[in-house]
Formats: structure tokens, sequence, C-alpha cells
């Protein structure tokens, strides 16, 4: 039945591209542009100052900064470089935000807002669709840094930041003449402020309480993340946009862009959640963060037995033997500052579950490669067409 | 022929779809064929003390029967009453393999152990220094039940967490393709592969127990992309190769928590191919829909580190990129993900996507693969 679904949505999607639908925006509630009043570095607390107050089951439309982590003066250096104008929109904002932080340093994540949700108290759960996400540059820049160990840190020999042209109507990265990279872009940091005795956010790490640098490409266009609301109105903050991106995210970053967010935002009263969750139309999704991998792959597997036995009535046992059988614990953010595993569990395995999901549209393009989905019909047939040419069995 | 029964056996278990079990049944003709009999396996050691049980040409094609340690073989205690109390019929093929190799095959004298394989194969013309391309064509069960367990203390993740051995039997339809987790609630596609393919260590270092895998025999990869359609490439340690194989999987999500897998017994259909002075250092993986990058270690910090290096040395190559936008075209489309989370030998892959090359280079397989997500 999901199998067919994907077909259908597949079919859907064309005829709705042709007829021209995809190029209307989507309705919002509410628009936050990224300005110096709205645009913050690093994290947010609750003493924060809303940038926008709305009510639950409100859409935003949301613009994020290019958040490459430089200074004002190394980014400059850097598009200049790439053989773009510092002009260009969202870029004359990034540079606004930057003129009021020390030149020198490393800065942190642009993020916007804070959206104060009017519902949300500490106890409830504060559910974020994915609505929608527009790329809003024809380039995107990735740097390869010598800190923060990521995995080749240590022997990379010097900083590096590129500028890579997109093609934002074929959606594409063109990487090089020979390198094309579907679009598929995703916010890196999406995250709650921590309550006022628990310490600060990030900056740049992902938590399990309030979210921050989750850095996973699944929570693109249709993800639904859910947070633990842990001060009054929840105080949300995004950013760190990517055109595209992968899990393990190894040199640091993605390809970051500015992007324009459309988030939908739903307060789940009373209903008291641990640790960060999400889920897509395909996937459950649940995380492990630490800064060792190997801590983080338990405390990974705990999350999952917990949420398997809940979702499905299992006992430990059989939790655990479904996340060996079923799961995949991807490594979304490879590097010793707050490592992070992705862990989704497939949702098709449910066969009796008909709960409906908001979001029936476009999946990620890995998820189109040719065979890469289920269909017990195809698992039959021919694939006697593909075997080398016949041969005599002479056997043993 | 064993085939015939154990499929006529399965059609029934399994209420029989004709027009899927029609297919199904087609047998695929082959050079060679290696049954998993109790003279032509080993006790779960990588090694050249045994005498090759079959000698094959590079290029040639064969089928090999595996009989999973876990489903029969390796169980404690009095086999029967573990067939008897899973309702597993005595009749099938593979459990009369089990049976005899459990009485009559030797453990290795130095008391190495690990998962049963079938081999020794010996490959005319590879020598050290070459490589050895397995082409999966085609991988098939033989029996339609799986076992999983688990065990405090194994090196998974939870081995604290866990009270007391566990192991369960789970029922595979093979005519929808599914593994019954729970009755009428739960249902795992299947995607069948083999936990472990490799070839003897080089003559000084002895025997490798069919355990943690390494870069230098391969073995123990548990990687789910090794199903049909899959290549491996494995390093040449020895003269003639002497590949092994087992350890039956028929499903498994990356990370493989708890231990074992869904353990089953499969036959596999191959093709191997010699590469003449093409030194590995690592095996490494291709699939229709991507190039596999494995990094080996018992902190997964550092097989990340090993498989990003790979990747970045194999973008570098194959592209003619500089370091820095190698490690960016990594970082950007490659997937990471753990295989298995096992000590000893913990293992990630990193998977490269081929649709990111505007130059489609030619693969031998193009057919349906099993569901990855």
């Amino acid at each position: 039945m999901k199998r067919s679904f994907l077909c259908q949505s597949r079919l859907a999607l064309a005829c709705a591209a042709t007829i021209g639908l995809l190029r209307a925006e989507t309705a919002f509630d509410a628009y936050l542009p990224a300005t110096t009043k709205t645009v913050i570095q690093g994290g947010v607390s609750s003493s924060t100052t809303p940038a926008v107050k709305i009510k639950s089951g409100q859409t935003v439309k949301i613009d994020t900064l290019n958040s490459t982590e430089l200074n004002k003066e190394d980014y400059t250096a850097v598009l200049k470089k790439g053989g773009i104008s510092v002009d260009t929109p969202f870029y004359k904002e990034t540079l606004e935000i930057l003129s009021a932080t020390p030149a020198a340093g490393r800065t942190a994540r642009l993020l916007t807002g804070p959206v104060y949700i009017e519902e949300a108290q500490p106890g409830d759960t504060l559910e974020v669709r994915v609505v929608d996400l527009a790329v809003q540059s024809d380039f995107g820049i990735n740097r390869t840094i010598t800190n923060m160990g990521h995995p080749l840190a240590t022997i990379t020999p010097e900083p590096v930041a590129r500028v890579y042209k997109i093609d934002r109507a074929a959606k594409k990265v063109l990487f090089n003449s020979n390198i094309e990279i579907p679009l598929w872009p995703y916010l890196g940091e999406m995250g709650v402020s921590p309550a006022e005795d628990a310490g600060n956010y990030g900056p740049n790490r992902p938590s399990k309480t309030y979210g921050g640098s989750l850095d996973t490409p699944d929570l693109g266009k249709g993800a639904s993340i859910y947070f633990p609301v842990q001060t009054p109105g929840a105080l949300f903050v995004a950013g760190a946009g990517k055109a595209a991106g992968a899990n393990g995210k190894v040199n640091y970053f993605g390809l970051e862009v500015p992007l324009t967010a459309y988030l939908q935002f739903i307060v789940h009263k009373g209903k008291a959640l641990a640790s960060v969750r999400a889920e897509t139309a395909t996937h459950y999704i649940t995380f492990g963060t630490a800064d060792v991998l190997d801590v983080v792959m338990r405390l990974s597997a705990i999350e999952l037995v917990d949420f398997l036995k809940e979702k499905a009535g299992l006992d430990f046992f059989f939790a655990y033997s479904l996340g060996c059988q079923a799961v995949d614990f991807n490594i979304s953010r490879a590097n010793t500052t707050g490592q992070l595993m992705s862990v989704m569990t497939p949702k098709y395995i449910f066969i009796k579950d008909t709960t409906d999901y908001w979001y029936k549209g476009e999946l990620a393009p890995k998820y189109y490669l040719p065979g890469n989905y289920y269909d017990p019909k195809k698992e039959f047939v021919s694939f006697k067409q593909f075997l080398p040419e016949p041969v005599k069995t002479t056997g043993l | 022929m064993n085939t015939v029964i154990t499929r006529s056996l399965l059609s029934l278990l399994a209420g029989a779809a004709l027009a899927h079990t029609a297919f199904a049944d087609a047998e695929i003709p082959t050079d060679h064929y290696l049954r998993s009999k109790w003279n032509t396996v080993s006790m779960g050691v990588y090694t050249t003390e045994y005498e090759p049980r079959l000698k094959i040409k590079s290029g040639d094609t064969i089928k090999i029967d595996t009989a999973s340690s876990s489903t029969g073989v390796g169980v404690g205690g009095d086999p029967l009453k573990f067939y008897k109390d899973n309702n597993i019929p005595l009749d099938l093929p593979v459990v009369q393999d089990s049976m005899e190799i459990r009485e009559k095959t030797k453990p290795h004298p130095a008391g190495l152990r690990g998962a049963l394989l079938t081999g020794p194969l010996y490959i005319e013309g590879a020598e050290p220094g070459d490589s050895l391309e397995v082409r999966v064509l085609d991988v098939r069960f033989r029996a339609a039940y799986g076992i999983n367990s688990t065990a405090p203390g194994n090196g998974h993740p939870l081995a604290d967490l866990v009270p007391r051995p566990w192991r369960q039997k789970f029922d595979l339809d093979l005519a929808r393709s599914v593994a019954i987790f729970k009755k009428d609630q739960i249902e795992l596609p299947l995607a069948p592969f083999f936990g472990q393919m490799g070839v003897a260590p080089p003559a000084n270092a002895g025997g490798f127990a069919a355990s943690p895998p390494t870069p230098l025999h391969g073995g123990n990869f548990d990687l789910q992309e090794l199903t049909r359609g899959s290549t491996l490439f494995l390093p040449v340690n020895v003269e003639g190769a002497y590949f092994y194989i087992g350890n039956g999987h028929a499903l498994q999500g990356n990370g493989e928590i708890t231990n074992p897998s869904l353990e089953v017994s499969l036959t596999g259909y191959f093709k191997f191919i010699v590469h003449k002075k093409k030194p590995l250092a690592v095996p490494h993986m291709e699939t229709p829909t991507h190039y596999v990058f494995v990094g080996i270690h018992d902190s997964l910090d550092e097989a990340v580190r090993l498989a990003t290096k790979q990747c970045v040395d194999f973008l570098q190559e194959k592209e003619k990129l500089d370091y820095y936008d190698a490690y960016a075209l990594t970082s950007v489309t490659t997937d990471f993900t753990v295989t298995r989370a096992l000590l000893p030998a913990q293992m990630v892959h990193a998977l490269v996507p081929k649709n990111i090359f505007k130059a489609k280079s030619a693969y031998w397989y193009a057919g349906p693969v099993p569901v990855r997500y």
C-alpha cells in the first residue's frame, strides 16, 4: 500500500509540475524576515525576546541566512573569490548581522527567531511541520576546517571555503562539469529554548532535550519534528539551511545556503516528551547524541528500544530484536563536538497501522533511486535477464 | 536435486502464490555447484589448512549452499530438541546437512571458531597482489525460518542491559517475501544477504576465526548492501584465494544491534573474476546505486575516520578532484551508517551515490534490488 503511494505521489508531482502548481507560494499566517532584530547567533534562552508570536496551528514563513560560521572579513573574501556580489539578497542581510559581531574569531550559526507559540507550556510537546523549503541563492558554500573534530580534521592542511553553483530550476547543485547533486534542502538547526535553569543552548551542538544542530537530511520537506517544550511559548529558532547534505556531514558542513522555511507549529497539550523525536512519510526517527560515537550508539539503542516498546507494545527482547532486524542507525553528525545518530524505523513494517500522515508529497531524491523501494512483485520477476550469458551445469 | 525438494517444501509452507513461486523456482544455470556437506564446510575459520573443496576459473559462475550455525549446527544442547521445539521439519536438506556436519565435521585444531562457512573455494590463477571480484547473482532461502537471539556481554550496545540469553524463531513467508515478526501486525520485507564472505589470510598469519571482519581477509561484514546485484572486491592473500562464505541473514537494519541478525540458511549464485595485479588494502563494494566503502575498528569514531578517508581517496582518483573538493563532495552526498555495532571490530559503511555522476559507468546488474528504507 505504501509502495503504491510512492508511485502515485510521483505521478501527482509530475502533473503538478506540468501545470505549474509548484510555483505558487505556500500559504502562511505570519512572516519572519531575517533582520538584525530577528537573527541571533548561537542560541536562544528563556529570556530572549520573541521575534514573532503565533497560535498553535499557524504557519510561519521564516527566512534563514547562510550559516557558514565565518566572520565578516572571511565571509566577504569567500564571496569575492567565488565571484558573488555582496549585494545579493540574503547575503546583504548576512553581512549586516556579521558587522554587529567582533571582526576576529569564529562566529556561531545564524538562527532566525525565536517564534513564541502562545499555547506552549512546559510539559507540552511542540510539533513543527516542515511544510515547504525554498533555496534562496544560486550558489552554496562548503567549508573544510581544521578543527571541530571532524573525521579528517587532523590531516586537513588548511581551512578552505568554496562556492558551488546551484541551478534552482533544475533542482541541482552544479558541483562541476561532471557532477550534479540533486537538491534536497533541509534546516541543519531547529531547536527550542532550554528551561531557565537548564544551562545554555548550544551553540552548534545537538541536544536530546532542545534539538538544535540536528543536521539530518531526512528532516527536509514533509518531516514533523517533536520537541519537549521547556519554557512558556517554546521559543523556537531555525537556521543553518543546506541545499544538499548527507548523513555524516563529515567535513562539518553541508552545502550551506539561505533557506526560506514554511513551518507549521502545533502544540500537543499535556503530552510530555523526554527527548526530541521526528517522523516522515516513511519513517519514525529517534536520536542519540554525545561526543563519542560508541556512546551515541548506546544511547540511540536505548532510545530506540523505549520507542519500539511504546509504539508496538513489545517487551525488551522483541523491541531490541526488531531494532536489529529492521532499523538503520545513521550517523548524521560525525564530529566530536556533538555527534548525532538518526535512527530510522520504517513505517511500512507496521502493517495494521492505518494512521494518516499529513504529508503526501515529494520524498528525498535517494528514495527515487531505481528499485530502491520495496515491491514484492518486482522482487520475483525479470531478474533472469540480468544474469550473465547462460552456461552449462557441471556440478560437484 | 536438493533445491527441488526444498523449493517444493517451501511452496507448501508458503501456501504458494503461483506466479511468484514459478519465477522463484526457476533454477539459474551455473558452471559449478558447491554444497554444504560435512566435508565441504569449515567450522568457522578462514585458512589454507583445509583442502580446496572445488577449483574454479576466473569468470566461472557457481551455486553455493550454506548452512547457518545459529539455525542448527551451532545451537547448544540437543539439536533434535531444538528442531522439534521450533517446529522445523527434519527432512529439509539444510537440516540434514546440519545434523551430519554436527556429527562428523571436526573443529579447528587450534580451537578457532566462528560461524559455519562453506569452502574453501579455490580460484585458479588468483595470486597474492590480485583482487577477487565476487558478483552476487542471486540469493535464495533454503528454509522458511530465521533465528534472532541476544545474550548478556556479547559486545553489542546493550550487552549489559540484557538480563538473560534470548532466542526466537521467526517464520518467513517466502511467497510474499516477508518475515513475520509479529503475526498480523509487524512484517519485515526480506532482503537476504551473506553476512560473511572472505578469503584466507596470508600464509604466515595462520587461520582467522570467522568472527571479527578485518581489512585483510574481509569476512564478517554483516553488510546488508551485499544482496542480489552487489559486487564485493576482496584482496587475494594466497594462491587460489581460498574463498569462504556463510552466515546468511534474511534481512537486517544497519547496526545489527542484538549481535546476530535474522540468521537463515541461504543458497547463493555467484560469478568470480580475478583482477590481476590489483592489490587492495581494504575490501570495498559496489551496488547498482552506490559505491560502498567500509571502516573497521573497535572504535566507531575511528571506523568513521577510516571510511571517510577511503571515500575522499576514491573521489580524488575517480573524478580527479583535489582533497578539498573530494572532501566537500563526500560531506554533501555520502551517507554514513553503522553496519555492525559489535565488539570486537565494529564497522561503518559509507554510501557514495552513483546518480551524482553525469557520465554513467557500466554495471553488470540493472535489476530490482531489495528495499533499503
